[in-house]
């Protein structure tokens, strides 16, 4: 099934070109495809028997009405076309989020002036809006990134069917999301401990200068040793323990310091710590071959921690112009 | 405003409205083909679908939907004999049509039912084609593509407004295609042969006049037939449209002889009647000076109308020796034909078996026979002035023109000679070819319709059902058949005015129509009113409804040249559609962006100072670039501040669109740049 996708996938490629993906497109002719539906198919078909009983009873008004449902599908197809035709879709990013979680993708439709009736849009799989408008409105369409990296789900698809549902017009789109998916959180390890200068110190004594802090409401990613299981089976609410680090304890996290051999397996674990030291505000720096983050703590250093996470080796195209972008939008 | 609903295949409750309220409208001329219980089944299932609406109700179970679906076609078996007419199967599509009402919960099943309501819808045209008919089919079409787009707009938005805006929009963009093609695809001859509507309900002459049947049509204001005249308009006196003859009596109806009965009699059939091939010799002929055309109503039956005795046969139609004209089949369409008038002229005397023929009488009915023969008697053996005698009698006895006379049961003639003394036209024609008979003088009955409006702007007559008349004629040697009327004996007006003013106060003329038009004919307003919608109605007769293939090979020889004639139809119905297509994409396509209009006069602008040697640099907008030319070239300084001052008032204050007269301003400033 994957590979069929795939392989679609790559038949629309060739179709339509190795489109560079942008922010933002408009339709134009070159892009706009239009076929008769079965309802069209249909539709002829009745045209036809209405001519039928037309010529066998010589009536006019017979003829007429099938001469006029003709006339109405191929004025159907220059409406449906239309519907699609000019349209500006605009990519406004997201707010990025792991590995198999959902992610919203916000777009603008822009119809310039026109009124666009039932366009429907989506990215195959995922989840299709219904749109109407006139002038620009905007959506939040829910993906749930499957990789880490900039999110592409694809070629983005935009179909419409109105007014009279008897032709398809379509169009796919190579649509830049600008939204980051990071690693998933694989949070089943402890935190490494020997980054410490002296290096004196194991990961018990560490353990014993967590002092318990209180607790706050269970967030995705919390590691579940730290979740009140107690405190859960008296009043139903997952909370989550948390534990005062002392200052001063950097923690340098490393790819070195992750078990397994795979990357992709390795980098859901320094994203779980990554968010592990900054919920117990502990300082942490990032070492990744090629990029060094000194450490630090507080949400935007979060964010540059986890986009070099999600980035890190990633083909991609034009990723210095995202990084302005998701900057300003942090800042 | 983000839609936040998935798009499914589910009917919005406004669209099922919508589609309800097709179906009520698309099913309504259909109310006279249904049998009852169809209608019945169908306003159940309206009635249902909208319980189920307001949620007050369950889907009908299968079970159920198959207890109706037989119930209705039971209903068809048992209505219709022979089972296979057009009513027959319009009834089992108009019922399928409702019945699918009550399984229609996705958008597919709801398309189905607009299906199939553009094909019934175009049923109902079979049946009758007026003017009305056509409007209410535009009607029904606006609201059944109102139904079919809101299908497919967002499920829970559907303004009644702008959907029936946007269904008279398709509808009026269609019409220009429509109307290419309806003059230009080449009509084809039919390719079976399919039943026919059918014709027994309605009114008309009929080849078998029992007394009472003319007085039925008088409540009939239905057209019958236009005759337009080329030329001279015949008098009041002698507007008697012959249509049937019927020289048969059994005691109770009269009725026309068959050329079968005849032919078993050992006449041949060429005696009877004679085509355009073998003309008639029967009688000598003598122009009339009348020429006109007639349209013809379809009736159902195969005779036609002729103003006085048809003596030749006319384009494709049987002549009969009875002097009318009659077409080789049933007409179910409109027929329309032209008459060069001509009449006969006799010389011989009546063959022996035609004279038999018209002598035909049953038993009974003494004292009317008595009384002929004893009056033929006193004439001295005259026909002539014997018919003067019985018109003598009508007017001396005081007889009453009236449209419910009592029943005569039995001795008929009798009765209504001696005993009752009032009928209609059908009784006094009736009655007084009874006696010319007895008297041994050959008669027959007439039947057609006497009389008509006068339409003088279009030199026509119109005849409707309520015109019916009846008459008879006599053979006297020498002169051969002719009229008389006796029905002039006792109302004259019926011939000099017409029905209404002959009834007078008596009334009874269209009591069964209170809303029809013609019966407030003193009003002037509603008269005028009339006279223009039939007006209108038979312009729209003529050219649109009678446009047939005979029509259309006419109007495009004379458009076209007749040579090639198919080849150059085919390239202009090519060219013609691809010129109509082209045009409306550009119409729906082409929208000028007054912004995009902004820009290209900015750039423009660009051009022009680029000319001049200014070159815009990087980054600069648009002030900082009149600031500038100010300073490097102050001959420029003015026209450009004018133009740019303009260009950022229209691109940047103003928050509504940019109007037309603005452009125009602004090109006038860029024309002042050098």
């Amino acid at each position: 099934m994957a590979g069929l996708q795939s392989l679609k996938q790559k038949a629309r490629q060739l179709v339509l070109g190795n489109i560079a993906p942008a922010r933002q497109v408009t339709l134009n002719q070159r892009r706009i495809y239009i076929l008769p539906g079965i309802a069209g198919i249909l539709w002829l078909l009745v045209a036809f028997l209405l001519f039928l009983m037309a010529v066998n009873y010589a009536n006019s008004l017979a003829f007429a009405m099938s001469f006029f449902m003709v006339s109405l599908f191929m004025l159907a197809i220059l409406h449906t076309w239309r519907n699609l035709a000019g349209l500006t879709i605009r990519s406004l990013g997201g707010d990025p989020a792991h590995v198999g979680q959902p992610v919203r993708v916000k777009l603008e439709i822009d119809g310039h002036n026109r009124e666009r009736i039932a366009i429907k849009v989506g990215w195959p799989d995922h989840e299709n809006l219904n749109v109407d408008t006139l002038d620009s409105t905007q959506i939040d369409l829910r993906i749930t990134g499957q990789k880490r990296g900039w999110l592409s789900p694809g070629l983005l698809r935009i179909e419409s069917l109105y007014p009279l549902g008897l032709c398809k017009t379509w169009s796919w789109l190579s649509l830049e999301t600008g939204v980051l998916v990071y690693p998933a959180i694989d949070d089943r390890l402890p935190l490494p401990l020997s980054q410490n200068a002296n290096g004196t110190q194991t990961g018990a004594i560490m353990l014993g200068q967590e002092e318990f802090a209180g607790v706050r409401r269970y967030q995705a990613g919390d590691s579940s040793g730290h979740v009140d299981w107690k405190g859960f089976a008296r009043r139903h609410e997952l909370n989550t323990k948390i534990f005062d680090q002392p200052v001063g304890l950097d923690c340098m996290l490393s790819l070195n310091d992750t078990p397994g051999h795979e990357l992709e397996d390795k980098l859901p674990v320094l994203t779980a710590w990554c968010l592990r030291c900054e919920r117990q505000k502990r300082p942490y720096g990032l070492s990744l071959p090629g990029v060094s983050i000194s450490p630090g703590m507080g949400q935007r250093h979060l964010s540059e921690c986890l986009q070099s996470l999600a980035l890190f080796q990633v083909k991609s195209f034009q990723v210095e112009s995202f990084q302005i972008q998701t900057d300003a939008e942090h800042a | 405003m983000p839609d936040t609903h998935q798009l499914e295949e589910g009917i919005s409750r406004t669209s099922v409205i919508w589609l309800l309220v097709a179906q009520v409208m698309v099913l309504l001329p259909l109310r006279s083909v249904l049998p009852v219980p169809l209608l019945a089944i169908a306003l159940l299932s309206v009635i249902w679908r909208l319980t189920l609406w307001y949620g007050r109700s369950f889907w009908p179970p299968l079970w159920l939907r198959a207890v109706l679906i037989v119930m209705a076609l039971g209903t068809v078996v048992i209505s219709f004999q022979p089972l296979l007419t057009l009513e027959s199967m319009v009834s089992v599509l108009a019922v399928a049509y409702s019945l699918k009402l009550l399984e229609m919960r996705y958008r597919r099943d709801a398309l189905v039912v607009v299906y199939i309501g553009f094909f019934v819808v175009t049923t109902s045209v079979l049946f009758s084609q007026s003017l009305l008919q056509a409007a209410w089919l535009v009607l029904c079409l606006v609201v059944l593509i109102a139904a079919q787009q809101g299908l497919y707009r967002r499920t829970d938005f559907l303004p009644v407004a702008s959907s029936l805006r946007y269904g008279l929009v398709l509808v009026l963009q269609a019409v220009p295609l429509t109307v290419v093609l309806f003059i230009l695809v080449p009509r084809l001859d039919p390719l079976w042969s399919v039943p026919q509507p059918d014709y027994s309900a309605t009114t008309g002459v009929s080849d078998r006049m029992a007394p009472g049947d003319i007085a039925r049509l008088s409540q009939s204001d239905e057209l019958a037939f236009r005759a337009v005249f080329d030329g001279s308009l015949p008098p009041a006196t002698e507007r008697y449209w012959r249509m049937v003859v019927m020289d048969q009596f059994d005691g109770k109806s009269w009725y026309q002889s068959s050329t079968t009965d005849l032919a078993s009699k050992g006449i041949a059939v060429t005696e009877w009647q004679q085509d355009q091939r073998q003309p008639a010799d029967w009688w000598l002929q003598q122009p009339n000076g009348y020429r006109y055309e007639i349209l013809l109503e379809a009736t159902g039956f195969p005779w036609l109308v002729t103003m006085g005795p048809a003596a030749e046969s006319q384009g494709r139609f049987l002549l009969l020796r009875t002097m009318r004209l009659e077409a080789g089949s049933r007409l179910y369409e409109r027929q329309v034909y032209s008459v060069s008038g001509s009449s006969p002229v006799f010389t011989d005397d009546l063959p022996d078996w035609l004279r038999k023929l018209n002598l035909q009488l049953p038993r009974g009915n003494p004292q009317a026979r008595r009384t002929a023969r004893r009056w033929m008697l006193q004439a001295k053996g005259q026909p002539e002035q014997l018919a003067m005698r019985i018109m003598r009698f009508f007017q001396e006895q005081g007889f009453v023109y009236t449209l419910s006379p009592p029943l005569m049961a039995g001795e008929s003639i009798d009765r209504f000679l001696f005993s009752e003394q009032q009928g209609f036209c059908a009784h006094y024609a009736g009655a007084f070819v009874f006696m010319m008979r007895s008297a041994g003088v050959p008669a027959r009955v007439v039947s057609g319709y006497q009389g008509g409006e006068l339409k003088p702007e279009q030199n026509m007559i119109q005849v409707r059902q309520f015109d019916a008349h009846a008459w008879a004629e006599i053979w006297v040697r020498g002169k051969g058949w002719v009229r008389y009327d006796p029905t002039t004996a006792i109302a004259p007006e019926r011939i000099s005015a017409d029905l209404q003013t002959a009834l007078g106060l008596e009334g009874g003329f269209l009591n069964e129509k209170p809303l029809s038009l013609l019966r407030y004919r003193q009003v002037p307003l509603l008269n005028q009113f009339r006279l223009f919608y039939e007006n209108l109605e038979y312009r729209w007769q003529r050219t649109v409804i009678d446009y047939q293939r005979e029509q259309q090979q006419a109007l495009l020889k004379q458009w076209l040249g007749a040579d090639q004639l198919q080849w150059r139809q085919t390239t202009l119905l090519v060219v013609v559609v691809l010129m109509v297509l082209g045009g409306s994409s550009l119409l729906l396509l082409y929208r000028r962006d007054k912004k995009d209009e902004l820009s290209r006069l900015y750039s423009r602008f660009l051009g022009k100072l680029r000319r001049s040697g200014v070159q815009l640099q990087d980054g600069e907008g648009e002030l900082s670039l009149a600031r500038r030319i100010e300073t490097e070239h102050p001959e420029l300084s003015d026209a450009v501040w004018a133009f740019i001052r303009e260009y950022i008032q229209c691109r940047y204050a103003s928050h509504k669109t940019v109007e037309a007269r603005q452009i125009k301003s602004l090109k006038i400033r860029l024309n002042s740049v050098r």
